[in-house]
């Protein structure tokens, strides 16, 4: 299994000019150049969701959204699709507005705060593939690392809402970190279930299994359950509605956010809308069939010719697990529009008496399901 | 136990119902869509029906708007119009020239209902911020040239209901097509006056006066140390014409006899006579009117003293001195005066007044303050005793004397009442 990373210290290693025992400089040079495409990646996806949100929350309260911004004279549909250009023009927006950070903060905290955050959600996309073998580094414990790695968010949040000395932004990161423990649990409960069927917690060796037999959504009304309770604690886990009690605008003006501005506000902006990539991902990887194609199965159902196949090339996996990602992602939006917030109480209430039992007694079934029809 | 799994069931299914009605306003965004992208998309201004036949009495409010080919200048619309905003010029076109026959006329001859135009509508302005949107100069147009624009009208003239301006001057529509060169032509030809000449030369004398120089004296302000300031004469007032002091004739107590007077004087003041002549004229105008007293007489030949201010002299007032020194001056003339009203040669005042006109150095002496009396609520009292106040410090009485006679004559009158009888104890005083 080749990723990202062992190609291209393969690569430079192997190159004629790059001197002997210069590990340390090929080391700096792979961090960077892997680094780009997942900085890349990561405000590209900011952007484009941003723009998605917008217009999927506008047109399901009747609006339109952006209409009048355009990139480079190109302004989009007349009617539906216009304001092409909106994100870029926010982002430059963002960027050009005054830093401020309050007069009573704890500075070294409150400017560390977002990176850390940053940091998390940059990190976790090192183990997750967009295809077969596009992977910045393929870890044979993959799943842990994300989900370790993930967690780590949480203390950005708890910074930041600390360091800004503000009661909102405390309340707000108390119960981020609440609810991001809490849904920690059902989060791992329902991939150790997968991890139990499929006997590694590599993603590759997930997806491999999925071609082999099914998807995982379909392979069992348990796992269906689990990618539920997954897909659901995800939701939870990025503090998007109806679990975004950490910055309830109604009740705590922006959360853990209030304070911070321009660059430093973006950072926080672009790490939520790069968690939501990282759900969406994960999900579609895990039990969704990740890079293969949804008409793969049906083909091997029939028994077709193999001519049929091509959509099953290593880029046509890159447009799938697009494609299943922004699905998901659409799902989110769709909910985050339509559903009100949880109160804190019944936030606890799901994640500790309805998602944890059930995902307790998923494991359970699922190893009978494995045992009797396995 | 079967609540709990009762509520989980509920709520999938009430989340469920949410999921649906987003997603109809998601897949049905064009037809639910609310938004009109107003400078792009606009409503159309509804219209409004009054009157009993709807199609009749149709009615929009928007702009008015004058097809001005159309025009023949009948001022009807002005004449109608509740706030005047409409203005119009116009010019008789004399009877051999066609309108619009000149060359490069931009007018046509007759309008689209083939009328005859026979004026020439030099100027027709609408002033939007002055319109009420009343529609009632739209009614009496012959040719149905005004209107608002849109609805009803729509096939002459597209809607405009958004003619927002940053100056109010923009709202202000010139609908005339005439050119300056076909208004002086025709006015020309018609024998009557340009007004666009008119006009322009008005603009032009404002602008004038906007762009004239500030006077030197006026640039130096009241200062804070009078002592100080540089002794500029200031022009107080130029006299264009001969001009006389008639405060003299107030003393006359009837209205009539005094209004005769007074219009008499000033008759002859114009015509350039001298003081002696102004007051013949005076006696023989009112004894004309059978208003000449022996008192009125007294009072009218106290004019002849008075000096006439004649035009294009250096009436200039040396206000050079002015400040503490000139007030504090003037309090102690009046007071004198008013002690004594025998005008005394003001001692110290005459140096610093040499160039004062002379109306109010010798003139005083047959002025007297009379405002005093003013206090007497009786009309013919107070006339009566004015009459005598004057006419006694001309003779070179003190306050005390008059008082005393005003007294003996009011009583006659029977007129003596506290009242009076304080304001005179106060002229004595």
């Amino acid at each position: 299994m080749t990723s990202f990373t062992d190609s291209l210290i393969e690569l430079l290693g192997g190159l004629a000019w790059v001197p002997e025992n210069a590990a340390g400089i090929i080391f700096v040079t792979v961090s960077v150049l892997v680094a780009l495409p997942v900085f890349l990646f990561m405000t590209l996806n900011a952007m484009v969701a941003v723009y998605m949100e917008r217009k999927v929350s506008a047109f399901m309260q009747d609006r339109l959204g952006p209409m009048e911004v355009g990139i480079f004279g190109f302004k989009g549909g007349k009617r539906f699709w216009g304001g092409i250009g909106q994100t870029v023009a926010d982002a430059v927006k963002l960027l050009g507005k005054e830093d401020t950070i309050p007069g009573e903060a704890d500075r070294a905290l409150f400017i560390i705060g977002p990176f850390i955050l940053f940091g998390a959600a940059f990190a976790t996309f090192i183990g997750i593939p967009i295809g077969y073998g596009l992977v910045i580094s393929d870890f044979n414990i993959g799943i842990f690392f994300v989900i370790a790695i993930s967690s780590i968010g949480v203390i950005g949040v708890i910074l930041a809402g600390w360091a800004s000395n503000n009661k909102w932004s405390l309340y707000g990161a108390m119960r981020s970190a609440a609810q991001m423990i809490s849904y920690e649990l059902p989060v791992g409960m329902s991939l150790l279930l997968v991890v139990m069927v499929v006997g590694s917690l590599q993603f590759h060796d997930i997806v491999m299994w999925q071609e082999q037999h099914r998807w995982f959504l379909f392979h069992s009304p348990f796992t269906a359950l689990a990618f539920l309770i997954f897909f659901a604690s995800g939701v939870a886990e990025v503090n998007r509605t109806p679990f975004d009690i950490p910055e309830a605008e109604s009740e705590l003006v922006a959360g853990y956010m209030t304070e911070y501005s321009g660059f430093r506000w973006s950072i926080f902006f672009l790490s939520e809308y790069a968690n939501m990539a990282i759900i969406a991902l994960m999900s579609a990887i895990i039990f969704l069939g990740g890079w293969l194609s949804p008409l793969g199965g049906l083909f091997r159902t029939f028994n077709l010719e193999q001519s049929w196949y091509f959509l099953e090339g290593p880029w046509w996996g890159v447009f799938w697990i697009s494609i299943k990602a922004i699905a998901l992602i659409f799902v989110m939006m769709w909910v985050r529009w339509t559903w009100p917030r949880l109160r804190p109480d019944q936030l606890m209430y799901v994640a500790w008496k309805v998602f944890i039992p059930f995902a307790l007694a998923n494991i359970f079934f699922v190893g009978i399901w494995e045992l009797l029809l396995g | 136990m079967s609540g709990y799994f009762r509520n989980i069931g509920e709520t999938f299914t009430s989340l469920w119902d949410g999921m649906r009605v987003t997603w109809g306003h998601f897949s049905n965004k064009e037809r639910l869509n609310a938004t009109l992208q107003y400078p792009h998309e606009k409503w159309p201004i509804p219209e409004r029906h009054i009157g009993f036949v709807e199609k009749d009495y149709n009615v929009i409010r928007s702009r008015l708007h004058v097809d001005i080919d159309d025009c023949i200048g009948c001022l009807q619309c002005e004449r109608a119009c509740p706030v005047d905003c409409i203005k119009i010029e116009t010019i008789k076109v004399p009877k051999d020239v066609e309108l619009g026959s000149t060359p490069g006329s931009s007018q046509t001859s007759t309008t689209s209902n083939g009328t005859n135009k026979r004026l020439l509508v030099g100027r027709f302005t609408i002033d939007m911020a002055e319109c009420c949107y009343c529609n009632l100069c739209v009614y009496p147009c012959p040719e149905e040239c005004i209107y608002m624009v849109g609805g009803p009208n729509m096939d002459k003239h597209p809607i405009d209901y958004e003619f927002a301006v940053r100056d109010r001057n923009g709202l202000v529509y010139e609908f005339d097509t005439a050119t300056d060169e076909e208004v002086t032509q025709i006015a020309q030809l018609a024998g009557v006056a340009d007004h666009r000449a008119q006009r322009t030369e008005r603009l032009e004398q404002m602008r004038q006066a906007v762009l004239a120089p500030v006077p030197a004296a006026e640039a130096v302000t009241n200062g804070e140390e009078p002592v100080a300031a540089p002794p500029v004469a200031k022009p107080k007032k130029v006299i264009t014409e001969p001009k006389m002091d008639l405060a003299v004739l107030g003393a006359i107590g009837d209205r009539v006899t005094r209004g005769l007077a007074k219009k008499a004087a000033m008759k002859a003041v114009r015509a350039g006579r001298t003081s002696t002549e102004v007051a013949e004229q005076v006696k023989a105008a009112l004894e004309e009117g059978g208003k000449l007293t022996p008192e009125v007489a007294d009072i009218v030949a106290g004019l002849a003293k008075i000096d006439i201010q004649q035009p294009g002299g250096a009436e200039e007032v040396a206000v050079a001195e002015a400040g503490v020194e000139e007030v504090a001056g003037a309090d102690t003339e009046a007071e004198a005066k008013r002690a004594a009203p025998e005008p005394v040669a003001d001692a110290d005042a005459t140096p610093k007044k040499e160039t004062a006109p002379a109306a109010s150095g010798d003139g005083g002496k047959g002025k007297v303050d009379l405002t005093i009396l003013n206090g007497i609520g009786d009309r013919l009292a107070r006339g009566k005793a004015k009459a005598i106040l004057s006419k006694v410090t001309r003779q070179g009485g003190t306050p005390k004397d008059a008082a005393e006679q005003i007294r003996t004559a009011l009583t006659e009158l029977g007129k003596l009442d506290d009242e009076v009888e304080a304001i005179l104890a106060r002229l004595e005083g």
